[in-house]
């Protein structure tokens, strides 16, 4: 590293003083890129940082972006906590006693101690967010929750990350191709999805390598001309909450030119299953004598007889043409019955004449023939990938949204190759190794809660039987790598939050959430603890490990635990006499095929690449390997998610009658506000609220460096909305609707669609011009169908930010 | 010799601004500065709206405006093409800020930080790594360069954008892509902001979907020729110098090697400038002369234009009559008459007046073109339209006031070195002095003649020339001893400037002094000398160093005017942007850029925020 020599003039340069240490290490903050970083050390202070640049595929490197490289004014950040603090006013008034760390877990583990006694163990909460870009840290975490029988909410699905258009469709919440999969595509649909701006180092997949080697063509949908629109050969500014009808207009288009992959639908999916007319169930072997309830029959058109589908593979034997239309009788336990072929079904909903693309194009207010063009394009111009965001997600029929799309790609076939798939890089829910040895010692588990029922204070009426809501209510809530108060619905959470008698938060930084604590204690960043990093967006295995000391009095979570679990129940400690390499070490050892001969050591000398196909290119196992679906979902083991998609097809016809109660069977289009109170939707505009560039999530937002380029909260509204209502660009103003208001500025741009405004999620309150950033999201509705099963974090009830109704006025 | 230069390929770059981030980390930075910046830019209306993300840096221009403007030859072009602010040579002027036409030159008074005060991190590492108050800028990371690194950005780009390398070397990294894209994508490189001239090395490629290749303009390659001259140009003056002056004496003397029959003129003192012969000197020939005794003795009494009174004491008119009758029998021989009558012949008053009109004509019209330049470049005419927002005539008294602060009192010398401020003090005023002095002498003696030594018209260009000679010389010793004199641009066109004000002033001297010596036949060669040298200095002064007396003031005073805008913020534009002071100039560049994507663009905006 040079980079301790001042600019050069025409004098002599004096060489630096100090001794300079680099080390290699990652990075692990929820944009789930975890950048490989050489960070240079002189006593004991990070002085620079590089990317590291040392991935054996060459075409990673570098990775990284100006969140990872501003690092250094986090770390050295005036809002880092330097001990532990203990309330000593209200909640959130700011009175504060600095604590010992014995103090502090003295006092925690008393008060869990009683709680434990007093009202059993699941009462108390554990929730750190985003377990899956630290098996570690927070692992060990979970591992003291299993221990000690606490309760567990995945964050996964409280952040809305969770995607049940996949797990109703492949049973599992979300699939990704490895970002260098993105470079072979030639067309790319970037379905809501802002991948210049969150993916910053894959971005050059699509920049560097698709285009500029494939000439790939880039399409935009999103209502606002986002960074990634920048490069896009084709943005199409659509309505909000429009994106089902677009897809099955796609589908239409596909259909009516016969673009249709069949042998793909015919292998893959369930569009050959037959429907039985009598009860809306799929025909299994069981009704016709052919075999077991778990298996499905088809019609064999070559043979003129039903013909059962293999259930252990996906492979077909030679010549077998099964039936894609056709009602036909057939002879059942039941009876008589007739039944038809998924896909007849399907092809009876696209076809409907809502889904033209003339009737779509008012809706989606895109022009028709651009509808065709896109659909035509996207099913012959191979490779085709579809990256989904969580604009699209984020709504109550968000999972419509994807079931329509994956639709889209099943009939163009556009899987199981390098550049085509529908991946959705929603968070590192996606473990890459079975991290279940470490964190559920000797078989223990957590009882799993989603925090849904934790911050709407009780179970709904539809939950899921499965789920074990604590007898007496929770008393204790642990968050840890979290700021809930700022992305979350804070209002509601605060209310659950003051039902407690033990909130304790872990962080580096006094963030908006610690400020509501009983107990604050300070975490290292990830510059100064280990923990051991993988993401989805690329299978490399990292090892991330402390630069510099533990700044002030900062200990990392894995001593945290041990220290409780010590004060707790001594008994446990066993599980935890061991270092934090150690612990590591039994990550990899039982981390299953994916991390197989990987040593700690290995890890320690740079990033190792996981036991995966190159490229990987999304459900490897089921399109490469054919093994049926649903695909393994790390931590649960083979099977856990088998009965979501029970065809072990991707399953387009849903047989469940709670789906059929909804008209929601098959993929079909819904308004994206038509659930809301009529007095919700009555307000005029959308409001988007993307990522910001200058943050992950919350994270950042304090961080000075990108506070000097992103100086004030904005709202972008088009002229045209702004003209309307007198706001000129630069104008503080007040966004509002019945739920409440927050104050910022005006930044008036051409870039974003009449009737939409954005303003970039989860800016730390402070920083506005007045009121709470989440007050104005519309309050949770949970939708059956997400509760009709329960696996945490891969089939439960999602949030649906998106879907709230705003307006705006200028504040005189 | 090597040209380092960056090529920014748009087709990959996202506009993720971590070059921006990896720049701050790289050099410490302090807040609201931004050696490395990307402007975010939004073309046309709903829907039909294109973005563009333009990075831009120091294009250490091959012709580097900044350089040139720098009166303290604190900016220098290194061999390899880099152009540094010499961090402990710069003194503060602020006239790079406003000639760099990219606005990509940071010179604030107080620094502010991120941080609080005391954090090890920022104390230590940080704020050592920039002087304050000294204008700063992109070093193309030279440090790292010189241990064989690729700039920080370069490193930190997840696009890889950035390429950078050796432009004279065909095996380089950016050499090798630019031929390999113009085969394989038919895009060629161009240049920002072509019309400012100033050749720069940086050069970008435009997005694949939507360049039109017509408007490419190819980054110029040819090989440089090196201008620091540093001694040749004082040899070849003194040499040209010494010639002329041997030629002008030999011509005259030839005059005086014939000698006969002239009894009361050959006494006379005439024959020092009328020749021996009478065939003329630098005097005009007398022999047979036309005019009448009356105007020939009205002449010896009062004396014209070079030459002196001859009071009746020294000569009577008697003898003035035998002299003339001598003079009008005596037969002319046009062969006689030596050159330098004929070249002094036309040098009359009223035509040395005309001479000297159509030079300062020439220099001032050229002198407004170069300042024209120079203004063009600063962005001055994108800031008319917030003027009368901020106030013309506050913008006015600003200008004015920095005018005479750091153009005419030379305030940033004075904050700095005070021997320095005074040497240049003597040049500027003794200059200023001597073009006084003659305007007044203009007025007051036409014609010309003789004054006596303490006439004020005399003491003030006697004055004014040895407080340029002081300062000149002074500054020709700085020439000798600075080693880091030579910017690795100007140094030819300052040496020649320094050498001809040395030459202007010791031989207008010389004059005087040769006339007072009575070395009657030196006078008129040493005199024309003067007048060529004078006419040379005012003909090349828009395009030596000269230039910088009147355009640093200007460029000065129009980043001071830049400045106070800024911190008025009578723009959004200004109030919002992230490196205050170059909203006007980013969106010439912004507009340059759209019109080589897309010449039909609609308006172009820049964007700060999300």
């Amino acid at each position: 590293m040079a980079t301790r020599y001042p600019v050069p003039g025409r004098g002599p340069t004096v060489p630096p003083k100090g001794e300079a240490r680099v080390v290699r290490t990652t990075d692990s903050p929820n944009c789930t890129g975890a950048c490989g970083w050489l960070a240079t050390v002189v006593d004991d202070v990070i002085v620079d940082l590089k990317p590291a640049g040392d991935y054996s595929c060459e075409e990673y490197n570098p990775r990284g972006c100006l969140r990872g490289m501003s690092m250094t004014h986090m770390i050295y950040n005036p809002d880092r906590l330097k001990t532990p603090l203990i309330r000593v006013g209200e909640r959130g008034e700011g009175k504060w006693r600095e604590a010992t760390w014995d103090e502090a877990l003295d006092y925690i583990a008393q008060k869990m101690i009683h709680i434990r006694d007093t009202y059993g163990p699941e009462s108390m909460l554990l929730f750190n967010q985003v377990v899956g870009t630290g098996y570690l840290q927070k692992g060990a975490q979970v591992r003291m929750a299993a221990l000690l029988g606490m309760s567990f909410a995945t964050a996964y699905d409280f952040n809305g990350d969770i995607s049940m258009g996949f797990t109703h469709t492949i049973g599992i919440d979300s699939v990704e191709c490895e970002s260098k999969s993105w470079g072979y595509a030639k067309t790319a649909l970037l379905w809501s999805s802002n991948v210049f701006q969150t993916r910053i180092p894959d971005a050059q997949f699509l920049t560097r390598f698709a285009k500029q080697r494939n000439n790939c063509q880039i399409v935009c949908i999103d209502p606002r001309c986002s960074q990634t629109a920048k490069g896009a050969d084709l943005w199409l500014p659509i309505e909000p909450g429009t994106d089902g009808a677009l897809a099955l207009s796609m589908c239409q288009v596909l259909i009516e030119n016969d673009l249709v992959d069949w042998n793909f639908l015919q292998q893959f999916t369930d569009c050959c299953t037959l429907i039985r007319e009598d009860n809306g169930m799929r025909l299994r072997a069981s009704d016709v004598g052919m075999g077991d309830e778990d298996e499905f029959v088809v019609w064999d058109e070559g043979q003129d007889a039903l013909f059962k589908l293999p259930k252990d593979t996906l492979r077909l034997p030679e010549g077998v043409r099964f039936a894609f239309r056709g009602r036909r009788k057939v002879q059942t336990k039941d009876g008589e019955v007739y039944v038809r072929p998924v896909f007849e079904m399907i092809e009876d909903v696209v076809m409907r004449e809502e889904y033209h693309p003339d009737r779509v194009a008012e809706v989606t207010h895109i022009p028709a023939e651009t509808i065709r063009k896109v659909a035509t394009d996207y099913a012959t111009q191979r490779p085709s990938l579809i990256i989904v965001g969580m604009g699209v997600n984020h709504r109550m029929h968000g999972d419509l949204t994807i079931r329509s799309i994956l639709l889209l790609s099943a009939l163009a076939g556009a899987h199981g190759n390098p550049g085509e798939g529908v991946s959705i890089y929603s968070g590192q829910h996606h473990f890459r190794v079975d991290v279940s040895p470490f964190w559920f010692p000797e078989g223990k588990r957590p009882n799993p809660v989603p925090m849904h029922y934790f911050v709407l204070g009780k179970p709904s009426e539809t939950m899921n039987p499965k789920i074990k809501f604590p007898e007496h209510g929770f008393k204790a809530l642990f968050v840890s790598h979290g700021n809930p108060l700022v992305t979350e619905f804070s209002d509601l959470m605060r209310a659950a939050i003051d039902r407690l008698e033990l909130f304790v938060v872990v962080d580096f930084q006094m963030t908006p959430t610690c400020e509501y604590a009983d107990v604050v204690l300070p975490a290292p960043t990830f510059w100064e603890k280990y923990e051991l990093v993988g993401t989805g967006c690329h299978p490399y295995l990292q090892i991330q490990q402390p630069v510099i000391s533990p700044r002030h009095e900062s200990k990392p979570e894995f001593w945290m635990v041990q220290e409780l679990i010590k004060r707790v129940d001594p008994s446990l400690f066993k599980y935890f006499d061991m270092t934090e390499l150690d612990a590591m070490r039994i990550i990899l050892e039982g981390g299953g095929p994916e991390c197989e001969g990987i040593t700690v050591d290995q890890l320690l000398a740079g990033p190792v690449r996981l036991k995966v196909h190159d490229p990987e290119v999304g459900l490897d196992h089921q399109f490469i390997d054919l093994k049926p679906f649903p695909p393994r979902a790390y931590p649960f083991p083979e099977g856990a998610n088998k009965e979501f998609v029970k065809t072990g097809r991707m399953e387009f016809y849903k047989e469940e009658e709670v789906f059929r109660k909804l008209g929601e069977e098959l993929p079909v289009f819904k308004p994206a506000f038509s659930h809301l109170s009529e007095e919700e939707q009555a307000y005029p505009l959308s409001i988007v609220t993307p990522h910001s560039k200058w943050r992950v999530h919350s994270t950042h937002s304090n961080n000075p460096l990108l506070l000097n380029l992103n100086r004030k909260p904005v709202v972008e509204i088009n002229p045209v909305d702004a003209a309307a209502r007198g706001i000129e660009d630069g104008d503080l103003v007040e966004i509002f609707n019945n739920f409440g208001s927050y104050r910022l500025w005006a930044l008036v741009t051409e870039g974003i669609k009449p009737g939409v405004l954005c303003v970039d999620h989860a800016w730390w309150d402070r920083f506005l011009a007045g009121g709470k950033y989440h007050s104005v999201h519309t309050h949770q509705r949970v939708k059956p169908t997400h509760e009709n099963y329960y696996l945490p974090a891969v089939y439960a009830p999602g949030q649906h930010w998106k879907d709230t109704r705003v307006d705006i006025r200028k504040v005189k | 010799m090597a040209r380092m230069a960056m090529l920014i390929d748009l087709t990959r770059c996202i506009g993720c601004d971590a070059c921006t981030l990896a720049c701050k980390q790289e050099n410490g930075t302090p807040v609201d500065v931004f050696f490395a910046r990307v402007l975010n830019v939004e073309i046309g209306t709903f829907p039909n709206v294109k973005r563009l993300y333009i990075p831009v840096l120091c294009n250490h221009c091959e012709d580097a405006p900044c350089l040139k403007a720098c009166p303290n030859k604190a900016i220098i072009k290194r061999p390899d093409g880099i152009v540094l602010i010499d961090q402990d040579r710069c003194r503060g002027t602020g006239a790079c800020v406003s000639a760099c036409p990219y606005g990509n030159i940071y010179l604030r008074k107080q620094d502010a930080w991120y941080l609080e005060p005391g954090e090890a991190y920022e104390e230590q590492f940080v704020k050592p790594r920039l002087k304050p108050n000294v204008a700063r800028k992109c070093t193309y990371c030279a440090h790292r360069v010189d241990q064989g690194l690729d700039p920080a950005c370069v490193v930190a780009c997840p696009t890889t954008a950035r390429i950078f390398g050796d432009l004279d070397d065909p095996d380089s990294k950016i050499s090798r892509y630019i031929v390999e894209q113009e085969r394989e994508t038919g895009r060629k490189p161009f240049h920002l902001l072509p019309g400012a001239k100033t050749r720069p090395a940086g050069c970008y490629l435009g997005p694949m979907s939507a360049q039109s290749p017509a408007s490419t303009d190819q980054p110029r390659q040819e090989p440089r020729v090196r201008t620091s001259h540093r001694s040749a140009v004082s040899t070849v003056l003194s040499l040209l110098a010494v010639l002329t002056l041997l030629l002008l004496v030999l011509a005259s003397a030839r005059a005086n090697e014939a000698t006969e029959g002239l009894d009361h003129y050959s006494t006379s003192s005439c024959l020092g400038c009328h020749g021996v012969t009478a065939h003329g000197g630098m005097g005009p020939p007398l022999a047979s002369t036309p005019i009448p005794y009356e105007q020939f003795l009205s002449i010896v009494r009062n004396g014209k234009g070079m030459m002196p009174k001859t009071p009746a004491s020294e000569m009577s008119d008697e003898e003035v009559r035998q002299i003339y009758e001598e003079l009008k029998a005596k037969a002319l021989n046009p062969d006689e008459v030596p050159i330098a009558f004929k070249v002094g012949q036309f040098l009359s008053t009223r035509n040395v007046a005309l001479i000297f009109l159509f030079v300062t004509l020439f220099s001032i019209l050229f002198a407004i073109k170069v300042l024209a330049y120079w203004v063009g470049i600063s962005g001055a005419k994108e800031l008319l339209p917030y003027l009368p927002k901020f106030g013309v005539f506050k913008a006015a008294g600003i200008f004015l006031w920095s005018l005479i602060v750091d153009g005419f009192l030379v305030a940033s010398l004075w904050r700095k070195d005070r021997f320095r401020w005074a040497m240049h003090g003597l040049l500027l005023y003794g200059f200023t002095g001597l073009m006084v002095a003659d305007i007044l002498i203009q007025i007051f003696n036409p014609t010309r003649s003789e004054m006596p030594l303490f006439s004020p018209l005399k003491m003030l260009p006697i004055l004014s020339g040895i407080a340029v000679l002081a300062g000149v010389s002074y500054v020709m010793y700085r020439y000798k001893t600075d080693r880091y004199i030579d910017n690795g641009l100007t140094l030819g066109r300052d040496f020649f400037f320094v050498n001809l004000l040395l030459h202007t002033i010791v031989s207008g001297f010389l004059t005087v002094w040769v006339k007072r010596a009575g070395l009657t036949e030196w006078v008129m060669p040493v005199y024309l000398y003067h007048l060529c040298a004078i006419a040379l200095l005012l003909g090349t002064a828009p395009f030596t160093r000269f230039s910088h007396a009147f355009v640093v003031p200007v460029m000065a005073a129009i980043t001071r005017l830049t400045e106070a805008m800024t911190a008025a913020g009578i723009d959004l534009g200004f109030q919002r942007e992230p490196s205050p002071g170059r909203h006007h100039k980013s969106l010439k560049i912004a507009r340059q850029v759209a019109d080589v994507v897309d010449p039909e663009h609609g308006e172009v905006k820049l964007r700060y925020y999300p």
